[in-house]
């Protein structure tokens, strides 16, 4: 199953220099925001980034006409998060999100959700990720106050230390 | 899961119509901008027998130069037609740009209030709507206005944060409208606001003479024998140069005045030297034909369009304070605040990241 990551997460993952390497995970991965990033469109051949910058890839119709019913009741949330969320629900992909607000909306409609730890998990599950680039995305997090569970993070941690065992 | 076709769904049509309209676009002249797109598609859009794709929605927005969240959520605020000065002399084009960076620049401003306030927005208070039947009374209201701010005789440091503190809504035009310099007006007879032109070939005591100008408009009723405008100017004046402060600075009674006082006068109190003349005048502390010749004088240095000492721009931040105060109470997913702020969600968060120093950031 792909994974929509919202503009947040995707974000949290560039503070640690990850969304390239997140790429490379070789399903569908995600990123709704306005801006096309160069960088991320300059991205290896055949790492199948579909949508960043609402450019590449497109909510469709039913997701556009389900972004205009969820907005109204959803002050908090920018266009960005709900369309991310139209993505996963149109397509029945999982939603990688830290807003809990999000989280609860994807939850009423049915979107598995996942949260930034749960995407490097993936990443250490498929050889893509180091200790190093734990240490930089952990000094990242700390330096720009994001949130990411710790817990699982040390998960993460154990996981790519017993595999260098 | 039903989408609710035919309710929220067809309202995306109704406000890319609207949002056409403003910017006075043709279906096939949007078409054209927007790429990719047929005059027919947009037809089928506008009338709610298809919902465009994200990407499209997306070329639309831009293309018209409006949020994808502006096609996405319904109007929040009916805002009135603005009433423009008839000196400003504006074409149909120029005035529909200026109101649709009125209602953008509102309701963002009022969405954000309401979720940060709720139903309890702060309103604007102090005074009630000061008569002005002659032009000494637009010096009585100015200090009226003075008194509720509780400013003394003192030169006012910031006149556009002292007015949002007063919960005057400030926003800026970033149009280039030689005539144009601001307009005012109340929202449902309780939100006043006053659009400026964000222009930087106009100078920050000018700005400062529009914001004061434009709130004499918002708090002053005329009676029908006075001008308008002298009426405001005199306000204006009034309010960034009270009386008792021009008699202390300059004397009560002089002869002449020479230019390196206003000069002083004017890096004080934040307001052109041409117009200290006029207040000097008001004052009666010189005689009006001292303000003629005074006058005469400074056309002659060639001062009209460049006029010296530099009174810096000022910047509205009461969008700035609610948002920090949004996220950091988790009012809002940082998505949302980078729309509101009308920026991507990367540029909004370097420019957090760079509003404090690297050591602070962690804490």
């Amino acid at each position: 199953m792909c994974v929509v990551i919202d503009s947040a997460v995707w974000f949290a993952l560039g503070c640690g220099n990850l969304a390239l390497k997140a790429v490379q995970l070789g399903r569908v991965i995600c990123a709704v925001d306005y801006v096309v990033d160069e960088e991320l469109l300059s991205a290896p051949k055949g790492s199948d980034l579909r949508v960043h910058g609402l450019r590449v890839e497109e909510v469709g119709p039913k997701g556009v006409a389900q972004v205009a019913v969820w907005g109204p009741d959803h002050p908090r949330l920018g266009a960005a998060d709900l369309l991310s969320l139209a993505l996963a629900w149109e397509h029945n992909w999982r939603l990688a999100t830290h807003d809990s607000e999000l989280e609860e909306l994807a939850g009423m409609v049915g979107v598995p959700v996942l949260c930034v730890v749960d995407i490097m998990e993936m990443m250490a599950r498929t050889s893509i990720l180091t200790l190093a680039d734990i240490a930089i995305f952990k000094r990242a997090m700390f330096v720009r106050k994001e949130p990411y569970s710790k817990r699982k993070l040390r998960d993460v941690e154990r996981l790519l230390k017993n595999r260098n065992i | 899961m039903s989408t609710r076709k035919g309710t929220w769904a067809l309202a995306i049509g109704e406000r890319i119509l609207l949002a056409r309209k403003r910017v006075q676009l043709s279906q096939q002249a949007l078409a054209d901008r927007a790429g990719d797109i047929t005059k027919q598609s947009i037809s089928k859009y506008e009338h709610d027998r298809a919902t465009p794709t994200s990407g499209v929605l997306l070329r639309l927005a831009q293309a018209m130069g409006v949020t994808v969240d502006s096609l996405l959520r319904p109007t929040t605020i009916e805002l009135p037609q603005l009433k423009f000065r008839k000196l400003q002399r504006l074409r149909v084009k120029q005035t529909e740009a200026l109101e649709a960076h009125a209602q953008e620049g509102l309701e963002r401003q009022l969405t954000l209030e309401r979720i940060v306030y709720g139903e309890n927005r702060p309103g604007f208070t102090g005074v009630e709507e000061l008569p002005v039947d002659s032009e000494e009374d637009a010096e009585e209201a100015a200090g009226h206005c003075r008194d509720a701010l509780s400013l003394g005789s003192d030169p006012i440091a910031n006149l556009t944060e002292t007015l949002e503190n007063w919960h005057v809504r400030i926003i800026r035009a970033p149009v280039r409208v030689p005539s144009f310099d601001g307009v005012s007006q109340w929202l449902d007879h309780q939100i006043p606001f006053i659009m400026v032109a964000d222009d930087p070939s106009k100078s920050g005591d000018r700005q400062r003479m529009t914001l004061a100008h434009e709130l004499a408009h918002l708090v002053c009723r005329y009676a029908a024998s006075v001008d308008e405008e002298t009426a405001a100017y005199r306000f204006a004046g009034a309010l960034l140069a009270p009386k008792h402060a021009v008699v202390t600075e300059l004397g009560e009674s002089r002869s002449q005045i020479d230019w390196r006082e206003l000069l002083r006068l004017k890096l004080a109190y934040g307001i052109s030297m041409k117009a200290l003349v006029f207040r000097a005048r008001d004052c009666g502390v010189v005689s009006a034909a001292a303000a003629t010749r005074m006058w005469k004088d400074y056309s002659k240095q060639g001062w009209t369009s460049d006029e010296p000492g530099e009174v810096p721009m000022e910047a509205p931040h009461a969008m700035e304070k609610l948002l920090d105060r949004a996220l950091a109470e988790g009012l809002i997913s940082a998505g949302r605040a980078a729309e509101l702020n009308g920026m991507s969600l990367r540029e909004f968060q370097d420019q957090r990241a760079r509003t404090l120093p690297e050591n602070v950031r962690g804490y």
